[in-house]
């Protein structure tokens, strides 16, 4: 670990702290863009743009929900800065925990980190993390389930991904928008998939990736891009609010 | 039709007949009954030769067209990214005298002369410096592009540095398995003639008699096609580039982490110079010089003192001892049979000619393959004329670096400087440049090899001297050319936010790969 303020949680070290329930701007480092497992696109298409992006660290594809429409900006977020939507990614909510290697080495597995410095913890407000005999409260208990669906997310997103580069479906996309005052945007690094290449698909590959459960994620991407237009709809808003 | 085209007989298995078999069997795969077919045959007993270890930015094209991946390749022939040359000692000799030649065009290289208001500008930095953000990126070691940029593309334009034993292999199993070349491995022993002077076909030693339409020579310095069976005559140019030795070296990095340079750095010694080249495993250092100017012994002490500071052991090194002799067939396509790469010519590896000599004829042959015997005349012709016209070009900017220099040290340097050994071409253009500065009309050709930018990196970069004339210093000019230098300063500023460290990008390339889109 490279950073100080990440220690392995310890049900003494850390009894006595709780986590705030609200997911706010006062925590959250504000982000235009935020990573999702496979497991999460169903619910996160209703509410949000679902692309593909690369990852800034290997360049490998993965599936991405779009918040704001400049950097840094996240349209979900209220006036007090508590982030409003029926669905919030899972690697959003995990703060201010992680998963880090035990002290003895891999040997251990995976093991539960948690972020000092996050501004999520508090030892007055919010929900225990520790019962008072030390196990787990409910809190923590979901937080562990959050880290076990992104940790299967890796291999599924993998798997994926592979699926989609091998029937060579991916493609870059282009999106420019125009908001209210007239100004024009444009969106660059999104990709998603061909629908063009895929209609050409003969019967056996579309059977294929029907029975690999890949067509149902390639629908879900499609229908998620109207909701761009809920980003403008917000966007418009915050414009239309400031110019009062 | 008369006589079809359609068996491509490839000798020879270096690089040279690898790149070419591939690109003519890309460019022409098909489903047809009656596509072509390619043949290369490789001598199992002659070792290749296999010293070209630099690329131009074409190579790109060259590998994407032949179906390859960038990142199969970068992970099986040690490549790294390459962004031009950095020229040192060149000029005065001096420590700190260098300059760099980009593979980028000055800023807005379409519309804009940059070169007469850098020459007013009496606080001016180095040409390649005001006109490009490449050379900010080289000093740093920076890669020319992220780990998310796809496959061939670029931040910033580039080529590689390889390993070229590695790479003739890669190309070998490219070809044989995903463009249907056939390999036959067998000596070459008789070529038999057709009636009208043609190769009908070659005798093997097992093999047997391969028949073809068209031979291309790939055989190497030997050129066994057209030079031992059409006794093509060899042009010398020995009287205008005088390097005809090299002793090459490959040398470790110091630790897995040591930085590698993203450019060729060629530092000018007494009598030639040294290249060295960073590939992802070790890297690639050689001299190069003129034995007519000094004598192996002292050839040899220069390259270990130029290695002595940082690299151990240097006198137990193994060292190859290379002969070059620059020039070139009279002609290179004659009847059925071209020649691609050294059986064609060889000049010395001042900017890594050799290479995109052979992609340039590959591709040529391929996009004008003849359909009929009848046509091939034709189509020789003109390759004949337009390599002759190349190999000019070509011989020309090589010896733009050496009548440059303003070194007296030896008389290799005082040599190369006398008007005799200076082609009447280059003498002609470098007396046009000293009333008007570089630009897209001094060349007759829209594809040259070297462009005017090429050219403007040299003169420039070596402290050529243009006088300022009355000319190109209009209002319209004056503004576009400090925006467009005023952006180089922008880019460069943000490319060094983005770029990663050469190495650091080839190792995650090779943990992860580059993504095709």
């Amino acid at each position: 670990m490279t950073n100080k303020t990440i220690e392995i949680l310890d049900n003494l070290a850390h009894a006595h702290l709780r986590i705030l329930p609200a997911i706010s701007s006062r925590w959250l480092p504000t982000r235009q863009i935020e990573q999702i497992a496979p497991s999460e696109i169903l619910e996160a298409a209703r509410e949000y743009p679902v692309f593909l992006t690369k990852c800034s660290q290997t360049g490998q594809f993965q599936f991405s929900v779009i918040l704001g429409l400049y950097n840094d900006e996240n349209l979900y977020l209220d006036d007090e800065g508590v982030w409003r939507a029926r669905y919030i990614p899972l690697n959003v909510r995990r703060n201010p925990f992680g998963l880090g290697v035990g002290a003895s080495g891999s040997g251990d597995g995976p093991v539960i980190t948690i972020d000092m410095a996050s501004a999520r913890l508090s030892s007055e407000e919010g929900a225990p993390i520790f019962l008072e005999q030390g196990g787990f409260a409910p809190s923590l208990g979901e937080m562990q389930e959050v880290l076990g669906r992104l940790v299967v997310g890796v291999d599924q997103t993998r798997a994926l991904v592979n699926n989609l580069l091998e029937f060579d479906l991916i493609e870059p996309v282009q999106i420019e928008l125009k908001l209210s005052n007239q100004t024009k945007l444009n969106f660059e690094a999104l990709y998603s998939v061909n629908e063009e290449k895929l209609r050409e698909l003969d019967d056996q590959s579309i059977g294929q990736l029907n029975r690999m459960g890949v067509l149902k994620y390639i629908h879900l991407l499609g229908a998620s891009v109207s909701n761009i237009q809920s980003l403008i709809h917000r966007k418009n808003a915050q414009i239309e609010a400031g110019d009062k | 039709m008369a006589q079809p085209i359609k068996r491509i007989v490839v000798v020879g298995g270096g690089t040279a007949g690898w790149l070419t078999a591939g690109t003519i069997a890309a460019a022409h795969k098909s489903e047809h009954p009656d596509r072509i077919e390619v043949t290369l045959i490789e001598s199992p007993d002659i070792p290749i030769i296999g010293v070209g270890e630099g690329t131009w930015p074409t190579m790109r094209r060259t590998l994407e067209q032949m179906g390859i991946s960038e990142t199969d390749f970068i992970r099986e022939c040690d490549a790294t990214f390459k962004q031009g040359a950095d020229f040192r000692q060149w000029v005065s000799g001096q420590q700190g005298d260098h300059y760099y030649h980009p593979l980028v065009l000055p800023a807005g290289f379409q519309d804009t002369n940059l070169v007469p208001h850098w020459l007013a500008d009496p606080d001016r930095g180095a040409f390649a410096d005001t006109v490009s953000a490449q050379p900010s990126i080289c000093d740093k070691s920076r890669a020319p592009k992220q780990i998310t940029t796809p496959e061939f593309a670029g931040v910033e334009n580039y080529a590689y540095h390889l390993n070229a034993g590695k790479f003739a292999g890669f190309l070998q199993r490219h070809c044989t398995s995903k463009l249907g070349v056939r390999h036959v491995l067998a000596n070459v022993q008789a070529i038999e003639s057709a009636e009208n002077g043609d190769i009908a076909s070659v005798r093997t030693d097992r093999a047997g008699d391969l028949e073809g339409d068209l031979f291309i020579d790939c055989t190497g310095f030997r050129s066994l096609l057209l030079g031992e069976h059409y006794g093509v005559p060899f042009i010398t140019k020995s009287d205008v580039l005088f390097i005809d030795t090299a002793l090459a070296v490959q040398v470790p990095y110091e630790d897995k982490e040591t930085e590698i340079a993203s450019h060729t750095i060629s530092t000018a010694q007494s009598s030639g110079w040294i290249w060295d080249i960073g590939l992802s495993t070790r890297r690639g250092v050689g001299h190069v010089y003129s034995s007519s100017h000094t004598s192996e012994d002292a050839a040899l002490e220069e390259l270990r003192s130029y290695l002595r500071p940082r690299v151990p052991d240097i006198d137990q090194m193994d060292v190859r001892k290379i002969p070059i002799v620059s020039g070139h067939r009279e002609r290179f396509w004659v009847k059925n049979c071209v020649a691609v790469g050294l059986s064609a010519g060889f000049l010395e590896p001042l900017e890594a000619s050799a290479l995109v000599l052979v992609e340039l004829s590959a591709q040529m042959i391929a996009q004008q393959l003849p359909v009929d015997r009848a046509a091939m005349d034709i189509v020789a012709s003109r390759f004949n004329k337009k390599f002759r016209y190349r190999w000019d070009r070509i011989i020309d900017f090589l010896k733009l670096h050496y009548v440059l220099t303003k070194r007296t040290d030896s008389t290799f340097w005082t040599d190369n400087c006398r008007s005799e050994t200076i082609p009447d071409s280059l003498q002609e253009l470098l007396e046009l440049w000293r009333y008007q500065y570089p630009w897209h009309g001094d060349f007759d050709q829209k594809d040259e090899v070297f462009p005017a930018a090429s050219y403007q990196y040299v003169l420039y970069g070596m402290g050529f001297e243009t006088a300022l004339s009355h000319l190109g210093h209009g209002e319209t000019d004056r503004r576009s050319a400090h925006v467009h230098m005023a952006s180089v300063a922008e880019r460069k500023a943000q490319l060094l936010s983005q770029l990663p460290g050469n190495r650091e990008l080839i190792n995650k390339i090779k943990q992860f790969g580059l993504q095709r889109i």
